[in-house]
């Protein structure tokens, strides 16, 4: 899996608490005027999600929310906006002595008959009342 | 009841193969009998004279941060008048759980992310015991509750009697801490610094 070099995501706040929204615009240029079907592996869509995943000594436990496609125009390009909420029952961002908990934000640009481009944008999730209290996963050491 | 029979029957178990002869297989039976009666005797003579602990929390779940002081309640089956002082033991401990798989076994590894001990006085009152214990969940160490699968966070609350009065054996209580940080302004220094 590569990366796309014609899509660009990108987000007003990387930090949000549970059961908070992740706001952002994602973006794809033609590539040199050539319409989506002269293109090799032909972009059929880009796909966002909210994702986790853990780390560390355990077998990994991931999952992925609330994701959303928006479909490419002749050209291949998309420009839209998105928000994903965090479920307010899911994990908090942790790095921890034997787990560790990751979030991030995927973006894939969905092509016929090829493997999916990908790109991954790293994101805070903390928990409720944690506004200006937290810069990185919980806990926060002294 | 069960435990104290399954026990009997164990026993009685080894003497039948002492009587056969069998030494090995008396050895074992006798160990095993043992091991269930050290498991089994002393929860079976704490069930004659006390009533199962209570907890009572005066908010659940937990959150980050929070403050609180639980009651603990044991209440004796006998009239006997209590006049010895007694203490409790508590140790509250945050543990990371993860389990993995190496070949075809599934191993379990923990880690202990907070530990706190505490000796706390109670008293007696009409053959209840009941002490306030108090309950501090850092910011900074441990984390909420979650069980993802592979990977579990707990919160336990062990507690053990102290004196000649109260039962030894260690009781757990597992406590559930959400993902909510309790208001940054009003937390007290200590509960940060815990």
């Amino acid at each position: 899996m590569g990366t796309d070099p014609n899509l660009t995501v990108s987000l007003d706040h990387d930090i949000a608490e549970l059961g908070a929204t992740f706001r952002g615009s994602v973006s794809r240029a033609p590539v040199d005027g050539q319409t989506n079907d002269q293109t090799l592996g032909k972009v059929r869509a880009v796909r966002i999600a909210l994702n986790y995943a853990t780390s560390g000594r355990g077998d990994v436990d991931s999952k992925s929310y609330a994701m959303v496609e928006f479909p490419v125009d002749e050209y291949g390009l998309v420009s839209a906006e998105f928000a994903l909420t965090v479920p307010a029952d899911s994990p908090i961002s942790y790095d921890g002595g034997l787990i560790r908990v990751g979030w991030f934000i995927e973006a894939r640009t969905d092509r016929q008959l090829a493997t999916d481009d990908k790109l991954s944008i790293d994101v805070l999730v903390i928990p409720h009342n944690g506004s200006g209290y937290y810069d990185r996963p919980h806990p926060i050491h002294a | 009841m069960l435990g104290l029979v399954i026990a009997g029957a164990l026993l009685f178990g080894a003497f039948v193969a002492a009587l056969a002869g069998a030494v090995f297989f008396t050895i074992i039976l006798f160990l095993i009998t043992l091991a269930v009666s050290g498991f089994v005797i002393p929860r079976a003579l704490e069930a004659r004279a006390w009533h199962a602990a209570e907890l009572h929390l005066p908010q659940s779940p937990l959150s980050l941060g929070s403050v609180t002081a639980a009651e603990f309640v044991r209440r004796s089956k006998k009239s006997t008048k209590f006049g010895h002082p007694a203490q409790v033991h508590t140790q509250l401990r945050c543990v990371e759980s993860v389990t993995y798989t190496v070949g075809t076994d599934t191993r379990t590894d923990t880690e202990s992310m907070f530990e706190k001990r505490r000796t706390v006085d109670g008293g007696f009152t009409a053959g209840t015991f009941t002490a306030t214990l108090p309950i501090q969940i850092p910011v900074e160490r441990g984390a909420p509750t979650m069980d993802l699968g592979h990977n579990e966070i707990t919160w336990e609350f062990e507690i053990k009697g102290s004196g000649r009065t109260l039962p030894k054996r260690r009781i757990t209580f597992t406590l559930t801490v959400q993902p909510v940080l309790a208001v940054p302004e009003s937390l007290p220094q200590d509960a940060q610094d815990a």
